[in-house]
């Protein structure tokens, strides 16, 4: 069948109270049985669009609505979100607000009871639907037990129970590990290849949408500013630029290596599989050299400023979160923490910051014993920038945010102006000062968190996730930021599980896994010690891979890090070139 | 945990097996009679038999023992203002020094009014226990089950299903803005009670937008899912709905404490206050 099942018109939308159009003349139609996905920075309208796929734009949020969605003929104005529900599936982002029953069964068997299904009917239907995404025998369980990845694939099954037609998922991997992205996307596939479900996906994950989406649209300000193959889409490296999104790695590293389409290929790979039958067919004109990557020292012999010692954690729950963790960061390191969710980054951390007590073991501060401080001295050294700004905010205006703990540690009136001053102008905020923090985008109050944390001159900081939900612009800024901190001669710790991030900031890596510190190297040892990252379920950036994978048809040992250092080792012969 | 208080305990037992619609009839009981009676051998009682429901329903002890720290203040406070102003107060126990100015030699502490503080305690305590005693030994599906058989509308019951799950995430949120607040520099460890109270006030704008926000996201996702909270439904947990011999010989005699207590108390008195 070649129906349209999505049928988009003329679409334009505003929300109620708000200047700006969301959408602008969306067109779109989509096939039934295609893989849509939908790329654009932060602000284009991608939840929007979901959102009238289903009605509940314009039924729901109001606001100014023309043009005309249809979805299985029926069309969304018309009818209301409890129908179009039973025809559109959705899963959203954050897996804590949309599962809401006591138990995974429940939790399936929900959207069921609304449509009064009957109870045997609606056993069978339960049952079916956790075996499609893998989830048979957990029934009783509290979705608050899974792992992210499963709670993303209850959301995709709740929402598979009503036999919809069409799947939508705004961004339902953005706070997953790659583990748990893998899950989903595994999933994802499954019904699109073999249920022939329809699949609206929206999804920063440039690897991903290159290797299953039939078709990509960029959205950009309301507005579809293309819509293409995967294929064609990531060919166009400088559009993609322009709307900062990344393109997969493979893709960047031929661009760069071949630029016009040099070589005898006419496309960039797009993906991994793609990208090494290209090295192959390159091989007669590949050339290999032997480089010594740049990478930061390591400063052996600096003064150490956080050390823990054979550190055990367990929580009242009883659940193991550290089972021995021994390791010393130097004053000045950049150090990167990754892992799976639940491996115990965020619950080490906390050690340091006095927030959490060792079960056993020791935590040292600037070598004193951690339990000497309070955590409100602890603040004056160690700055923590924890994931959801929203939750480190609580004055009614940026200046008293940020000279919050400078009023808490009782600076002198002068030393408190002088200091915000000096923390604003450092996250170019001055402008910012007399309004309320809640009143600016999301990436303005990550850096009023900064701020407000600067302002303590602390000489360690550490950022929990801060990169999780933010699109690729927002992810460099903050990574650009820790940059400058630490090339002022701070410290800086991040956790993140985005490996491909942190070349060119990270000197080390720690990589923890099921409470353990599994691996303590250098970035770049580390992003090819790809067994240990494995056992963390992390995979290594895409470059990483390809190198590993034409390895042994190089003479030379490849070790690059990005796309960048990948031309600086392969380069091809001058007279394969036109 | 903060969380404690609405978490369940899987720990079989003789109470947690009990229908929901005996349970919820112990809550109501629980929340009745301590107006019905004013006495406090009465309700020191009802107390009693809470406690053991507790004890049979293996709840954490140590969760009642946290309850009764907590209320200590007020109790302190009820116990003074009963003691030397409740006008029952008759018999003086302990009389202010004359040597006190302005109220030496007059003001006493009365034995009437320690008993009526130590009823308005028993008033707190009960119900403050049995909440959770049902709440922790309860599916909340069964309960939302319950509920609406017992004909009140289902978008009501679901709300409080919701507001018990959400509970434990605003603490975990609360928490996580008072670590905020620390890592500020802000040492709450250090302050007295009245200066704490600002705190906890600033905590507030934070939590209210972040649940709002939630409520939203939540109506959102719950909206795609077909819920528009019509009483028209199917239920999935649907054997939760037959009662057993003991259940409804509890509902029975439940029924009969109550009316009994009602009418036993206007016409026979029993239960009032004595001293």
């Amino acid at each position: 069948m070649t129906e349209e099942i999505i049928v988009i018109k003329d679409l334009s939308y505003r929300y109620e109270r708000s200047e700006e159009m969301a959408l602008r003349e969306i067109n779109l139609r989509v096939k039934r049985g295609e893989f849509l996905a939908v790329m654009g920075p932060t602000g284009a309208g991608k939840t929007t669009l979901c959102l009238t796929l289903n009605g509940i734009v314009p039924h729901f949020y109001g606001g100014d609505f023309y043009g005309s969605v249809e979805v299985c003929g029926l069309d969304s104005v018309e009818h209301h979100t409890y129908e179009l529900a039973q025809r559109v599936g959705m899963v959203f982002e954050d897996p804590e607000t949309q599962l809401t029953a006591p138990t995974v069964a429940n939790e399936v068997a929900f959207p069921l009871e609304n449509v009064c299904v009957p109870a045997a009917e609606m056993h069978e239907r339960v049952a079916h639907a956790l075996e499609t995404v893998r989830l048979a025998g957990l029934d009783e369980k509290h979705p608050h037990q899974l792992s992210g990845g499963q709670k993303q694939r209850l959301a995709i099954a709740a929402a598979l129970a009503l036999r919809p037609s069409v799947m939508v998922l705004d961004e339902p991997t953005s706070q997953l590990d790659p583990v748990g992205t893998d899950e989903v996307f595994s999933v994802v596939r499954d019904l699109n290849r073999e249920l022939g479900m329809t699949i609206v996906l929206v999804s920063h994950a440039s690897e991903e949408v290159a290797e299953y989406a039939d078709r990509v649209i960029l959205l950009s300000k309301g507005e579809i500013a293309e819509a293409q193959t995967p294929q064609r889409f990531f060919q166009g490296v400088e559009l993609l630029t322009k709307h900062e999104l990344r393109p997969p790695d493979v893709t960047s590293a031929f661009a760069l290596l071949q630029p016009n389409g040099a070589g005898g290929i006419t496309e960039y790979p797009v993906t991994l599989d793609d990208a090494v039958r290209c090295c192959r067919s390159l091989k007669p004109s590949l050339r290999y050299r032997d480089v010594a990557h740049q990478d930061g020292e390591r400063k052996d012999g600096a003064k150490t400023v956080l050390q823990t010692r054979d550190l055990h954690y367990t929580y009242p729950d009883g659940t193991e979160a550290l089972r021995g963790v021994t390791l010393d960061v130097g004053a000045g390191e950049y150090v990167a923490i990754v892992g799976q969710n639940g491996g115990g980054k965020s619950t080490l951390v906390k050690h340091f910051l006095h927030l959490l007590t060792a079960t056993e073991g020791e935590v040292r501060v600037r070598g004193k014993n951690v339990n000497q401080y309070e955590v409100s001295d602890l603040a004056k050294h160690i700055g923590f920038i924890s994931q959801n700004p929203d939750n480190q905010i609580f004055s009614d205006t940026v200046e008293k945010e940020v000279s919050f703990a400078l009023k808490q540690l009782k600076y002198s009136k002068e030393e408190i102006e002088a200091r915000v001053t000096d923390a604003l102008r450092q996250m170019r905020l001055e402008w910012a000062i007399e309004r309320h923090p809640l009143s600016l985008s999301k990436g303005d109050r990550s850096r009023i968190v900064v701020a407000a944390i600067l302002a303590m001159k602390p000489e360690i900081l550490i950022f929990d996730e801060p990169t999780t939900g933010q699109d690729y612009a927002g992810s460099r800024a903050i990574l650009e930021l820790t940059q400058e901190l630490h090339e002022a001669g701070k410290t800086i710790i991040v956790i993140t599980h985005h490996l491909y991030l942190l070349p060119g900031y990270a000197e080390r890596l720690l990589v923890m896994g099921k409470g353990k510190l599994l691996l303590d190297t250098d970035l770049r040892s580390g992003f090819y010690a790809t067994e240990k990252l494995n056992e963390s379920f992390l995979t290594a950036p895409q470059i990483v891979q390809l190198a590993k994978m034409i390895q042994e048809e190089a003479p030379v040992r490849l070790r690059p890090l990005t796309a960048r250092e990948f031309t600086d080792a392969v380069t091809i012969k001058q007279e394969a070139l036109p | 945990m903060t969380t404690t208080y609405v978490t369940r305990t899987d720990k079989p037992s003789f109470f947690g097996r009990l229908d929901v619609r005996v349970k919820l009839l112990i809550l109501f009981l629980a929340s009745t009679l301590i107006f019905v009676w004013q006495n406090v051998f009465y309700l020191g009682a009802t107390l009693g038999v809470l406690l053991l429901l507790v004890v049979n329903a293996k709840i954490d002890l140590g969760l009642i023992k946290r309850l009764f720290t907590l209320m200590i203040p007020f109790l302190g406070i009820v116990f003074f203002v009963q003691g030397f102003f409740n006008p029952y107060g008759v018999t003086p126990l302990f009389t202010v020094p004359q040597w006190v100015p302005l109220i030496g030699g007059d003001l006493a502490l009365k034995w009437e009014g320690v008993v009526y503080a130590g009823l308005i305690g028993l008033r707190l305590f009960i119900p403050l226990i049995a909440f959770p005693l049902v709440v922790m030994t309860t599916d909340v599906n069964d309960l939302v089950v319950g509920l609406v058989r017992l004909r009140i509308p289902f978008k009501i019951a679901f709300i409080f299903s919701v507001a018990l799950r959400f509970v434990p995430l605003i603490f975990s949120e609360i928490n996580s803005i008072m670590d905020a607040q620390r890592l500020r520099g802000l040492a709450l460890e250090k302050m007295s009670f009245f200066r704490r109270i600002p705190v906890f006030a600033s905590l507030l704008v934070p939590l209210i937008i972040g649940s709002l926000m939630k409520a939203q996201t939540l109506d959102v996702a719950l909206q795609s899912k077909a819920f528009s909270g019509s009483y028209e439904r199917t239920f999935y947990n649907e054997n939760a709905m037959r009662l057993k011999p003991v259940d409804v010989a509890l509902i029975i005699l439940g029924l009969l404490i109550f009316f009994g207590s009602i009418i036993t108390r206007i016409w026979l008195g029993w239960g009032s206050f004595v001293a």
